[in-house]
């Protein structure tokens, strides 16, 4: 039987090695894309990811097993790096990007993808979650709420909406792309 | 089926890339707004597979890896290999037994007359002073007592002037032939026309000045 994420953590923070090392590579890969689909970037990613577990060795981490899970801990913590992120780029309070540095739409070299991306950084924070999470990270509904903090039947009318601010944006874009190819 | 129905059931329909079911299907053909969203939640769900399949290319993630565990190791509290810290274990409860050893040594350890007697007149063990020697000079530990309490149970005078003594200080008791004249200064009353010196014992501190004289009677000399 595994280990849980608390269990690892509790483990690291007494300086056990091959716990934080397993606890990485258990939590690294998702979220490292649940922060490329919250920014958009590849470099702030990296950096929030890397900087997300630098605070969970760190002297103060926050955490705190009674509140939530490990993970829910590590998205919250990518969520306010990210979001810190952005308000320093615009220089002000946080507020949507346009997709000029849009690297993942430059590399799948696709407008609707590009189109879908600028979309999903305007949307609402909680909306941005909800499909970034549900959609794009495949996560249950359930998965989701713990991660969020909040109710299940929250999360999956968040989804919805989501996608239907999504779905009208994108739709201009579809019907000229079919017009092109009629 | 109503359109409020419809729209839940086609969003899960195309997120799950599942063909609408009967009675959604039948919805679909007479309800044109709900045909177009079922367009747009299949062309949404396209897309998210791309953005999918993108996000898994990474760029040096075993550069990402080795650079946080790097990081690790420096802010561990304990950032010794663990054979260093067997070692280091080691070494420390070998000290310990090495402490508590000489600990245990120097409770075993004689001091001074409580494990060697010396032959001859016992004091008055209340001062500390255990044992005096009957002939030559003989160091005595007194513990706690000062040269006052020490001069009035053993019938020592304290020396005017002379500075206390501290508290676990070793004295040495000298016996000894003083000049009466020498006594008679000190407070002690003898008769100073009789020429002959008179046996004492002088109580001597580690500094090496006397501090107390307890006059003998010939037949103790």
């Amino acid at each position: 039987m595994q280990p849980s994420d608390e269990e690892l953590y509790r483990r690291m923070r007494k300086g056990d090695q091959l716990a934080f090392a397993e606890l990485y590579t258990r939590r690294e890969p998702g979220l490292h894309r649940y922060s490329l689909h919250m920014s958009g970037s590849w470099s702030v990613a990296e950096e929030v990811t890397h900087e997300a577990f630098l605070r969970l060795m760190g002297p103060e981490a926050g955490f705190d097993a009674r509140r939530g899970p490990l993970e829910a801990y590590l998205y919250g913590v990518a969520r306010n790096l990210i979001r810190v992120t952005r308000r320093d780029k615009s220089g002000g309070p946080a507020r949507d990007l346009p997709g000029a540095d849009d690297i993942l739409g430059d590399l799948i070299q696709d407008e609707m993808t590009a189109a879908l991306y600028a979309a999903l950084r305007q949307l609402p924070e909680p909306y941005r979650d909800a499909v970034v999470l549900c959609d794009l990270e495949e996560r249950s509904y359930e998965d989701a709420a713990r991660l969020m903090g909040c109710a299940v039947g929250t999360i999956r009318s968040r989804l919805h909406r989501a996608r239907a601010l999504l779905a009208a944006r994108l739709r201009p874009l579809a019907a000229s792309s079919a017009m092109v190819a009629r | 089926m109503n359109c409020r129905a419809c729209i839940a059931e086609l969003v899960e329909c195309a997120r799950a890339g599942l063909p609408p079911g009967g009675q959604l299907q039948g919805h679909l053909r007479v309800c044109p707004p709900c045909r177009e969203r079922w367009e747009g939640e299949l062309a949404l769900s396209a897309q998210f597979r791309k953005m999918r399949g993108a996000a898994l290319v990474r760029w040096q993630p075993d550069a990402q890896r080795e650079r946080i565990m790097r990081e690790f190791e420096q802010a561990s509290p304990s950032a010794f290999h663990p054979s260093l810290r067997w070692a280091l274990g080691m070494a420390a409860v070998l000290l310990l037994a090495v402490a508590m050893g000489q600990i245990w040594r120097n409770g075993q350890r004689p001091t001074g007359p409580a494990k060697n007697p010396i032959p001859g007149k016992l004091a008055n063990s209340a001062t500390g002073v255990a044992a005096e020697s009957a002939t030559g000079n003989t160091t005595y530990n007194i513990g706690t007592s000062g040269s006052g309490e020490l001069a009035s149970n053993n019938d020592f005078i304290e020396v005017p002037y002379a500075p206390p003594l501290a508290t676990g200080e070793f004295v040495r008791i000298v016996r000894t032939e003083l000049r009466p004249t020498a006594l008679a200064r000190m407070g002690i009353y003898v008769d100073t026309t009789d020429a002959d010196d008179i046996p004492a014992d002088v109580l001597v501190g580690e500094d090496g000045f006397p501090r107390g004289v307890r006059v003998l009677d010939a037949v103790d000399f």
